[in-house]
């Protein structure tokens, strides 16, 4: 891992002089010893005296009506606490994903129906002694269906026949009104390219696969109130669709989430389960705790939307890039959950990365009886910037251009529109590329495949970019929130509302702290996770918690500066203004006097100390992280294997606050994006819409044996202003650009382009069969 | 220790664990029993779900673990006690011949499955994808069951009758596998194809073990495929067109189609059946080349 730092030059950022003693420096992680230990507490570890054990009937057909369903057999079954169904849960219209009212969701979900829209969704649930005993109970259930016609590509659903998933006033199964962008004249475009290319990219349907499965449990207490321990990336949205739907006010629910065993974006969605498992624990008067098993993360989980994109673009022989068209249709599966949030940022991502001023985009998303696809890592930017980067790199040769000069030649820059509406800071992509083309020596790598010997195994170089915003604006108005309490000793308490999915955010988060207020990092303490205790916070995810959260988090922390110099002031005869605070020493500047914090916050004789409290409020628009990756891959043109040799990300974050945490999301996310350019790839049998590999045995996730070697740089080339020191997100980045980076790493070996993920080793056979059969 | 236990549901099903052989035969005369040994198999299948079966443990049974040399007949074997681990066989002292077991021995699972994982027990599961089973019919190993009155041996293809069939009768255990040292000769090799580089299931598999006589040509071959028929099949048109053959990096021309038409493999969501008959031509190729001891780069395109 290299790490580049450049002194800050803008006014509103740090100065360059600035020396961190905190930021920037792989600290130990806030949450390293208990997870080590095993002392950490997941929401699965909650045991609590008389708990009951929950489990989900799931339906095993794609779309019917429920006619009956008999439970009076598991009633009877010893052990047995509640059985509930449709006839006993409240049936109330709610959002799939909890954003209080955002378009990025739907809201297209009740608790359980008397309708199932795809295979594996839940019917009924049971509450019971032992799992097994609940086990047992589920298969006593008798459902009896009414099969309804059922469609499960997207193709199908758009015909004129095809059944209506859902009858939300639009027509053939689109879950919203199509997303248009508009700007400049296509047409004009077109008409004065000297390359026009049209491709279509079919996109597989890969999931998150996080290590924990999704969990909760439940417990009211005499007074009514409910308090839930839940995997969820969002606290406060599961504490307000929990308390609408249930009937009670927001402060009769608590949420406590504590460690976090992965979510990707998925655990921002409210799930089945945790409705079930507050209403059982209701029903029977005691504690349930619910927890999916790993094929239940399939049916009942959240994939990435599988889909389609059409993309035409208009070239100039200098590599300009006159018009760009492009039709999205994304599978949203049987519930909308974020597919309007998903359509929307990446249809609007096409607007931008590569600078074209005439575009005509429409992204539409669909229902099917598939399972649900939703927020995962990359929210639609990792599909159509796979279209936009794999055709950047065939519009590079079709016009005698380096791949890579091509891409920086029209890399967007500042001051350009970003896909938000607002401007682009700074020269991060031009400087991601070229740092990268010095790294692997670009010229010389690509001049050497081109002139590899034939053989078996032939190797190839590529490249992909990509940029992501850090936040969700404009879809969702955002606001971070923090309180920094200093206590009496000099230390400090942070108190947080983001989730720690095992990002380490709440380690960068202290950091901040301590760099903002000037004391060592040990002196921070964070608090998170209990929506009783921290302030409101809106969820960890669009890469905007270090961002957004980080700097509510140092706003709070600079006013309780502000007021510890204050009481410092009159002690060392200084106005506030000359004061200094460096690791918890409190200096007049330019004069040899000093105190230390704790002096000045400790209680005096006869009298307490004064509450110190600073609170951070902050509203982002949108930052923006770019990133170019090169990737170096085998070919084995007898059985078709592809092997990722090497990667060489470059990611510009603006102010890398924990570099070994960064550098963790960089390599995890290629890890993730390997898996769904070479082998990940859930598959529903399209005759029936039953899942086919529902587990690790057959969805295959690459392990360490397969991680290629990996050399992460991390750049501070365009600090944002509006992050903690100019930091912009990380999260989400790292995924976008490998696909693209290996797909055309792949034609540099072997000459064929694939348009679709993922390329398995059959379909690389097969086309090279087919090409060999062509040039015979 | 032999109790009887009630699972949750009232139904009574027994534990043993013997400790002589002839105690866990005794019992194995009793009735059915699900023998348990490693457990690699045995608990994946039974899930969450509560066990109805009879549970034979035979980790108390010392004497059927490790490798011992068998000369007291006149055919002498090599002989791999049931309860051998895959990690034992890894980092066994054995001769070049079992350098395929040896490399499928890797290949089984995690390094956890590894060291308690046993060779006998992959046989016993009897899966298509079993890794052990190619490099095993490429020993012409036999399979050693014994039951309270009898001791019988059994060619490994006749050991696995298909998918998840064994050849077992009631009352009968595997103690042994066996390997003829008459065909411990040569040098062998596997290779397996799957979805990524560790733990995964096969989608094919090859051993091979060529025995080179002066000349540099072959004059013993013996080529088996996995995952791609119910029962891992050996190769026998291909074993006969390799002798004479120079051991050398032509052999991966030497497999031709009709060698593998006795091949039967599914489609499946991990490869459909033309891709696993192409995938085994090129995998059976380079095992070849493998025993051959040619060099990779040295292989034609």
């Amino acid at each position: 891992m290299t790490i580049h730092q450049k002194p800050h030059t803008q006014d509103n950022l740090e100065d360059g002089k600035r020396q961190f003693s905190v930021v920037g420096k792989s600290v130990r992680r806030t949450d390293t010893f208990e997870k080590v230990t095993g002392l950490g507490k997941y929401s699965g570890d909650i045991e609590l005296p008389g708990l009951l054990y929950g489990k989900m009937k799931r339906s095993d057909i794609a779309h019917a009506l429920i006619k009956n369903i008999d439970v009076s057999k598991a009633l009877a079954l010893k052990g047995v606490k509640a059985v509930l169904t449709h006839r006993d849960v409240p049936r109330i219209l709610h959002y799939g994903s909890p954003h209080p009212r955002s378009a990025s969701c739907t809201r297209d979900q009740y608790i359980l129906d008397d309708r199932v829209r795809y295979w594996g969704e839940g019917v009924a649930a049971v509450a019971a002694e032992s799992e097994e005993i609940a086990e047992e109970a589920l298969r006593l259930i008798h459902v009896e269906y009414e099969p309804l016609p059922a469609v499960f590509t997207v193709a199908d659903a758009l015909k004129p026949e095809a059944p209506l998933i859902h009858d939300n006033g639009l027509d053939k199964n689109n879950v919203m009104p199509p997303v248009v962008i508009r700007r400049g004249d296509v047409e004009k475009g077109f008409a004065e390219a000297d390359l026009i290319l049209e491709n279509e990219y079919v996109l597989g349907r890969p999931v998150p696969g996080y290590m924990e499965p999704n969990v909760c449990a439940c417990q009211w207490d005499g007074n009514g109130k409910l308090t839930i321990w839940s995997s969820t990336q969002t606290a406060f949205m599961v504490r307000g669709i929990l308390a609408e739907v249930l009937g009670v006010p927001y402060n009769k629910v608590r949420v406590i989430v504590d460690h976090m065993g992965g979510g990707f974006g998925a655990k921002q969605d409210l799930f089945q389960h945790e409705f079930l498992c507050a209403l059982l624990a209701r029903q029977t008067g005691r504690p349930v705790r619910m927890e999916f098993t790993r094929k239940e993360t399939f049916l009942g989980g959240r994939t990435r939307h599988s889909g389609k994109i059409r993309l035409k673009q208009g070239f100039k022989a200098d590599g300009t890039i006159t018009a760009r068209h492009a039709r999205i249709v994304l599978d949203g599966g049987a519930y909308g959950s974020h597919s309007p949030g998903v359509t929307t940022v990446g249809t609007s991502a096409l607007t931008s990365l590569y600078r074209c001023e005439n575009v005509d985009l429409e992204g539409r998303a669909i229902y099917t009886n598939t399972p649900i696809a939703g927020a995962f890592r990359g929210y639609g930017v990792v599909q159509t910037y796979f279209a936009l980067d794999l055709q950047m790199d065939e519009a590079a040769e079709r016009l005698g251009i380096d791949p890579a000069e091509l891409r920086l030649r029209n890399a967007v820059r500042t001051g350009d529109l970003a896909p938000s509406d607002h401007p682009v800071v700074g020269h991060g992509l031009e400087a991601c590329i070229r740092r990268g083309l010095d790294e692997v020596d670009w010229k010389a790598a690509r001049a050497a495949t081109a002139a590899q010997p034939g053989g078996v195994k032939r190797r190839g170089w590529g490249i992909g970019c990509e940029m992501h915003g850090s936040s969700a604006y404009p879809g969702i108005k955002e606001q971070g929130n923090a309180i920094v309490k200093m206590n009496e000793d000099g230390t400090v308490t942070l108190l947080t509302g983001t989730a720690g999915l095992g990002t380490g955010a709440h380690t960068a988060l202290s950091q901040i702290v301590a760099e903002e207020i000037g004391i060592p990092f040990s002196a921070v303490q964070v608090v998170t996770g209990d929506t009783d205790i921290v302030p409101w916070d809106i969820g960890a995810f669009a890469s905007h918690t270090t961002y957004m959260g980080g700097r509510a988090a140092q706003i709070a922390a600079a006013e309780v500066r502000r007021q510890v110099l204050e009481q410092a002031a009159p002690l060392l005869e200084a106005a506030p203004e000359k004061l200094a605070i460096r690791e918890g020493i409190i200096h007049v500047e330019g004069a040899n006097r000093s105190i230390s914090l704790k002096e000045v916050v400790s209680p005096k004789r006869g009298m307490p100390a004064a509450q110190i409290v600073g609170v951070g409020t902050y509203s982002p628009t949108k930052s923006y992280s770019f990133a170019a990756h090169f990737a170096e891959v085998e070919v084995d043109t007898e059985t078709g294997e592809v092997a990722v040799l090497q990667v060489v990300p470059v990611h510009d974050l603006g102010k890398v606050i924990h570099p070994i945490a960064a550098a963790g999301q960089i390599e995890g996310g290629i890890q993730q994006g390997i898996g769904h350019t070479l082998s990940e790839d859930y598959v529903i049998d399209l005759t029936n819409g039953r899942s086919l590999n529902p587990s690790f045995v057959d969805y295959k996730m690459p392990l360490s044996m397969d991680m290629p070697p990996i050399r992460t740089i991390i750049l501070e080339a365009a600090p944002d202003p509006g992050g903690p020191f100019g930091a912009k997100g990380v999260g989400e980045d790292p995924i976008i650009a490998i696909g693209p980076a290996i797909t055309n790493a792949i034609y540099d070996a072997i000459g064929i382009r694939f348009r679709h993920y993922p390329i398995t080793p059959e379909q690389v056979l097969n086309a090279l069969r087919a090409k060999q059969k062509e040039a015979a | 220790m032999n109790f009887a236990g009630k699972s949750g549901w009232g139904a009574m099903v027994r534990y043993a664990k013997p400790h002589s052989l002839e105690e866990a035969l005794a019992l194995l005369a009793e009735g059915p029993w699900r023998i348990l040994a490693g457990g690699t198999d045995f608990y994946p299948a039974l899930g969450a779900k509560p066990l109805r079966e009879n549970v034979l443990d035979i980790n108390g049974l010392p004497e059927m673990r490790g490798i011992c040399e068998d000369d007291s007949h006149d055919d002498s074997h090599i002989v791999i006690g049931a309860r051998t681990t895959w990690t034992a066989i890894a980092r066994a002292d054995l001769p070049p011949a079992f350098d395929a077991l040896r490399a499928a021995a890797r290949e089984v699972g995690s390094v956890q499955i590894q060291n308690v994982g046993t060779v006998a027990g992959n046989l016993c599961n009897a899966s298509p994808a079993a890794d052990g089973v190619p490099a095993l019919m490429a020993l012409d190993a036999e399979v050693e069951l014994r039951s309270a009155g009898e001791t019988r041996r059994l060619p490994l293809g006749k050991f696995i009758l298909g998918n998840r069939k064994t050849a077992i009768r009631p009352g009968e255990m595997v103690t042994a596998i066996r390997i003829p040292k008459a065909s411990a000769r040569g040098a062998s090799a596997f290779v397996k194809l799957g979805a990524r580089r560790y733990l995964v299931i096969s989608i094919a598999m090859a051993a091979a073990r060529l025995v080179v006589g002066a000349e540099g040509r072959i004059v013993e071959a013996a080529v088996a495929v996995g995952s791609c028929s119910a029962v891992a099949r050996r190769l026998r048109e291909l074993e006969a067109a390799l002798v004479g053959r120079p051991a050398d990096g032509s052999l991966g021309g030497a497999v031709a189609a009709e060698h593998l038409a006795g091949l039967a493999p599914i489609d499946d969501v991990r490869g459909s059946r033309a891709y696993r008959i192409e995938a085994a031509r090129e995998i059976v190729a380079r095992a070849l080349c493998g025993a051959a001891g040619v060099p990779e780069t040295e292989l034609a395109a």
